[in-house]
């Protein structure tokens, strides 16, 4: 039953890609509405899986490497929805929608069997650390979509004085605050949470080292923003490329860097 | 020229070169094998020579990256000094300036009533100036970058200072074998388990400490949950097998137990008898003559035992060494040495780090995150409102605010 929950939530967001697709190539309000409509439903089922999932498996769903990337699929659902709800911001399902159905399809990639938490991950740090960690990447990817947004604009023929291309800038800037927030949150607790399954801070762990990569890229974005008041193409496509680390972080090195985070 | 020098120093545009230094070599270090033997980089990397002539095996311990970290914590700590006052003056200067404020965005009688409770149900504090006033709040937000750079640097520090001041070594704690720390504390094993009740890998040391002054626990280690006593942490951090050898006496009745993790002569008398045991596997095969082989010095839980010996009956030579099973007794003079089983034993990290060290460092990581939550989430704001008037300021991006408050005047 679990599994065919997965698959209706694929099949649902692949369903409202296209209709984000569609609404937006083609400037239909009515299929836009559809649209966002069918990503609310389709968050809704990936809801039920995941909080079906958790019941199942007793702990949160965020053990391994299919379910934290379930988990960041639906973080960037959820804050998909909640910024369209809040800015009315219609193009970024365009952007978002599709992202969470190759996500959800690399997932599905992924062995998916419920297993027990293993003795490193009993602690009263994981809810916390994990869960940042959801929420600081689905933030980044929203600012690399706002970055491609702004772009796109650009191309389209938009002034970068513009008070909407200005929005998006602050928009980009805002996501890759709170991700660099929660970055933070997921480091420092990781820190915490060595010391007491392994007696050290830091040990170079690969995951920690790109993680710390990761955390100095963004802080040097939001130096450059905040104190040098670089804004625009530039900082758009400096959000664009930091979503590669990200990604590295994510995938790559549990793929690539086995080390003491590689939980698959 | 020295205050030029300190002026490069602090800035913004050196401390991001040592962040991009420090991400370059931080990715070296993730991409090439870090602590191995250097017959491992010979073997495993073409340019092993240059790995190894760069220090690029144990990169985050070379004089360069530790360079690096210096010069982060400098450049961060005189920024932190000059932030300071700054960031101190922000507020009343940001006052002062909106105070002197004439013109703005125009607003009726009625609108600039609408405004004036907008302000107040969003708990603004006020500051009569002249003749306009200043309503401002989250001033803590001028704060906030000094807190990150800060807490940045104390992170840092202290880090450093727990690292190279904190006592950790890794012991093996065996049974009937009490391990006595250089201040008298005396640690042993009462159980030492590998899997939980349901099967799943588990490792898990019960330990008696005593403390010089006879004060004693008997509490579980395991991953997540270190034993935290006298000052004192102590971690499961590994595992070994240890051979548990009955030595009966069959002259004067007696026997005792020993655990041997190393070869060891296990002697019977003056005259030179004994047992030498030298090592133990669980890969082992029967030969063709029926005498066991071994075949590899691997050891696997579980599985039976054999124990390679040489027995020396004090008169000829030494047998020769021969593996033999588990529970075979081997008998010298009047002495009979039953190896009965490999038992598994914990290697114990027991880690002494100052308490208070270890507060400040915890209180430098939730100054940190503080720091972040008021640099980006608790911006100053400042907005004027004089007579047919109001003007925003302090905000970096002014136009949300802008709108609420233009939405908020249209409500009737």
């Amino acid at each position: 039953m679990l599994n065919i929950i997965f698959f209706a939530s694929i099949v649902c967001f692949f369903i409202s890609a296209v209709l984000q697709t569609v609404g937006t190539i083609f400037k239909k309000d009515g299929v836009a509405k559809a649209a966002w409509l069918a990503t609310a439903g389709s968050a809704l089922v990936l809801t039920v899986y995941l909080v079906w999932r958790g019941i199942a498996a007793g702990r949160l769903p965020l053990a391994n490497q299919f379910e934290f990337a379930t988990a960041f699929a639906w973080g960037v659902a959820v804050m998909t929805l909640l910024l369209h709800w809040r800015m009315n911001l219609d193009w970024l399902g365009t952007f978002s929608v599709p992202a969470v159905f190759l996500m959800l399809s690399y997932s599905a990639l992924l062995p998916r069997d419920i297993t027990e938490l293993m003795p490193a991950l009993k602690s009263a740090w994981f809810g916390l650390h994990i869960a940042s960690a959801v929420i600081s990447y689905a933030s980044f990817a929203v600012a690399s979509f706002t970055g491609l947004r702004y772009l796109m604009s650009l191309r389209g023929g938009a002034k970068e004085t513009d008070i909407s291309v200005k929005k998006l800038d602050y928009l980009m800037y805002r996501m890759i605050a709170l991700g660099f927030l929660f970055l933070t949150i997921v480091i420092l607790s990781g820190c915490i949470w060595a010391e007491q399954a392994w007696s050290a801070f830091w040990s170079w762990d690969p995951k920690e080292t790109w993680a710390l990569i990761t955390w100095i890229i963004y802080a040097i974005y939001l130096h450059l923003r905040v104190n040098k008041k670089m804004a625009g193409k530039k900082m758009a496509v400096y959000a664009l490329v930091s979503m590669i680390c990200v990604i590295f972080t994510f995938v790559g090195v549990n793929q690539l860097l086995p080390g003491l985070h590689s939980y698959r | 020229m020295i205050k030029k020098g300190l002026r490069g120093i602090r800035s913004m545009k050196f401390g991001i070169l040592l962040l991009v230094l420090i991400v370059a070599v931080s990715l070296i270090g993730s991409v090439i094998t870090q602590g191995e033997s250097e017959e491992f980089y010979l073997a495993n990397y073409s340019q092993a020579y240059l790995i190894l002539a760069l220090g690029l095996d144990h990169v985050y311990y070379t004089p360069y990256f530790l360079g690096l970290g210096a010069l982060l914590i400098l450049n961060l700590t005189l920024c932190s000094l000059v932030r300071f006052g700054s960031a101190l003056r922000a507020g009343a200067a940001h006052v002062k300036a909106a105070g002197k404020m004439v013109s703005g965005t125009p607003v009726s009688g009625r609108q600039r009533e609408k405004l004036l409770s907008f302000l107040e149900k969003g708990r603004y504090r006020r500051q009569e100036n002249g003749g306009v006033t200043v309503f401002y709040k989250n001033g803590i937000g001028h704060m906030g970058s000094f807190l990150v750079h800060l807490s940045l640097v104390l992170i840092l520090v202290l880090g450093a200072v727990v690292l190279y001041t904190g006592e950790s070594e890794v012991y093996g704690v065996n049974y009937g074998a009490p391990l006595t720390l250089a201040d008298g504390t005396v640690v042993s094993l009462v159980d030492f388990t590998m899997r939980d009740e349901q099967g799943n890998v588990h490792y898990e040391s019960t330990l008696t400490i005593t403390t010089p002054e006879a004060r004693q626990i008997t509490e579980s280690a395991s991953v997540n949950y270190p034993i935290n006593f006298d000052g004192k942490k102590y971690f499961q951090n590994s595992y070994g097998f240890s051979a548990r050898v009955v030595i009966h006496n069959t002259a004067n009745g007696a026997e005792e137990e020993v655990y041997l993790t190393e070869p060891v002569f296990l002697k019977t008398s003056e005259s030179g008898a004994g047992v030498y045991y030298m090592a133990a596997c669980t890969d082992y095969v029967e030969g063709p003559d029926g005498q066991l082989m071994m075949r590899s010095e691997q050891i696997e839980e579980g599985k039976p035992a054999a124990f390679l010996l040489s027995v020396l009956d004090g008169k000829a030579e030494g047998m020769g060494a021969v593996l033999v099973e588990q529970g075979t007794p081997v008998a010298v003079e009047d002495v009979i040495f039953t190896f009965e089983e490999l038992r598994p034993y914990p290697g114990i990290r027991i880690k002494a780090t100052s308490r208070a060290l270890m507060a400040f460092l915890y209180a430098s990581f939730g100054l940190m995150i503080a720091g972040l939550w008021f640099c980006f989430f608790q911006q100053p704001v400042y907005i004027t409102v004089g007579s047919g008037f109001y003007r925003i300021s302090g905000l970096r991006n002014p136009e949300g605010l802008e709108t609420q408050m233009q939405l908020w005047m249209k409500e009737e």
